[in-house]
């Protein structure tokens, strides 16, 4: 089989006969074309796109981003700040307001459990049945106190 | 001259003249998609990218045996997902604050994925907020798409380690959708409720994305033999 007949076993099933995996190498073939087509499409449009979709040129560019950023943290005074400085010690949306009014805070939010020491499950326990046997007792005492009253009213 | 030495010097000859042909598109179709794949300049690439083909559609008609269009596809579909991936997602990760990316990001998260808008630029690293992107960008970006862009380019070449490591990242590329859609999803009420285009718009966006679902079965049914060694 000569290097080119041999390339063509299988790598091109569209133009060679020998192929065992004709069938699958045309679906591939069809499904390639189309994804490779999309995405050379999407990577070269996307951006394009999305500034029309959002009113440039009749905006500017730093319009449609202060009215984004607007609308994605709901307040009208928010602006996109260009040029922005190089070096900036705290991200920005922390130097605006409101964003923790809106949102809570944007880092996961702590637990903020009790800390649990070396055996401290016990010690819950033992805490939590001290308390609930303390509550029995007072409960049963409320609940004897109107019984000796109303056998004294009886009386 | 005997007429098969003619024969195989006029074989030998049209051999080294696809070779270069080959390397000359080559060179055009790859700076087309690297410069699409910067997303932001990716009308620009286009006319190289085209350039790139018709050079190998002529050789083609002329007879010379460049590398089957299946292979060329295949090869430059994971090259400019590698790309759009890799330079494209970047821009999210290290230039999050100029003018375009900001107007670029969020526009994009309003239409079709809150994450990129929600809290922009709010984390101490800057770009999406969204809770689990950022390391999926950061492992996708620096390990994942930069070594399928390498793989296909050795693959492109008729190496047989191209070969096999386009196999290994389209299998990497399973993990990774498993593991990016399911994070997607369990916080899929930020991201996808008040879009433009949620769920649908996302995966029509997307799914051209697949394309170690759809490479796996050729790879592994891809005869072999045509793979240098080297």
């Amino acid at each position: 089989m000569s290097a080119r007949e041999n390339q063509q076993h299988s790598a091109s099933p569209l133009q060679s006969g020998n192929n065992p995996h004709k069938k699958l190498h045309t679906v591939v073939f069809v499904l390639v074309c189309s994804c490779l087509t999309a995405q050379v499409l999407e990577g070269s449009f996307i951006a394009t796109y999305i500034l029309f979709h959002f009113g440039w040129p009749e905006l500017s560019l730093q319009e449609v981003c202060s009215e984004m950023h607007g609308v994605i943290y709901d307040d009208p005074d928010r602006y996109c700040n260009f040029p922005y400085p190089l070096f900036e010690d705290k991200p920005e949306p922390w130097t605006q307001k409101n964003r923790e009014d809106r949102f809570g805070y944007v880092l996961p939010p702590r637990p903020e459990w009790e800390y649990l020491h070396w055996r401290g499950l016990v010690e819950r326990r033992d805490k939590r049945i001290a308390e609930q046997q303390k509550q029995q007792l007072s409960s049963t005492a409320i609940s004897k106190q109107p019984e000796s009253s109303n056998t004294d009213s009886g009386d | 001259m005997p007429a098969n030495i003619s024969k195989a010097l006029r074989y030998e000859g049209s051999l080294d003249r696809a070779r270069e042909v080959q390397r000359r598109a080559d060179f055009w179709c790859i700076l087309g998609s690297a410069i699409i794949g910067t997303l932001i300049f990716g009308i620009f690439g286009l006319p190289f990218f085209i350039y790139g083909l018709w050079q190998l559609k002529k050789a083609e008609d002329q007879g010379l045996p460049v590398r089957p269009y299946l292979m060329t596809f295949v090869g430059y579909l994971v090259i400019i997902d590698g790309f759009l991936n890799s330079l494209g997602w970047m821009i999210d990760v290290i230039a999050n604050h100029t003018l375009l990316i900001r107007t670029m990001e969020v526009g994009w998260g309003l239409i079709f994925d809150a994450g990129y808008a929600w809290q922009f630029n709010s984390l101490w690293i800057g770009g999406a907020s969204v809770p689990g992107e950022k390391s999926w960008e950061i492992a996708n970006v620096f390990v994942y798409h930069p070594l399928r862009v390498a793989a296909a380019w050795g693959f492109l070449q008729g190496k047989r380690w191209g070969l096999q490591w386009l196999i290994v990242t389209c299998w990497m590329g399973l993990f990774n959708w498993v593991g990016y859609c399911f994070n997607m999803t369990i916080y899929s009420e930020m991201r996808f409720m008040d879009v433009a285009a949620p769920v649908w718009g996302w995966w029509l966006y997307d799914i051209w994305y697949v394309t170690p679902f759809i490479l796996i079965p050729y790879l592994h049914t891809i005869n072999k033999e045509i793979f240098s060694d080297d």
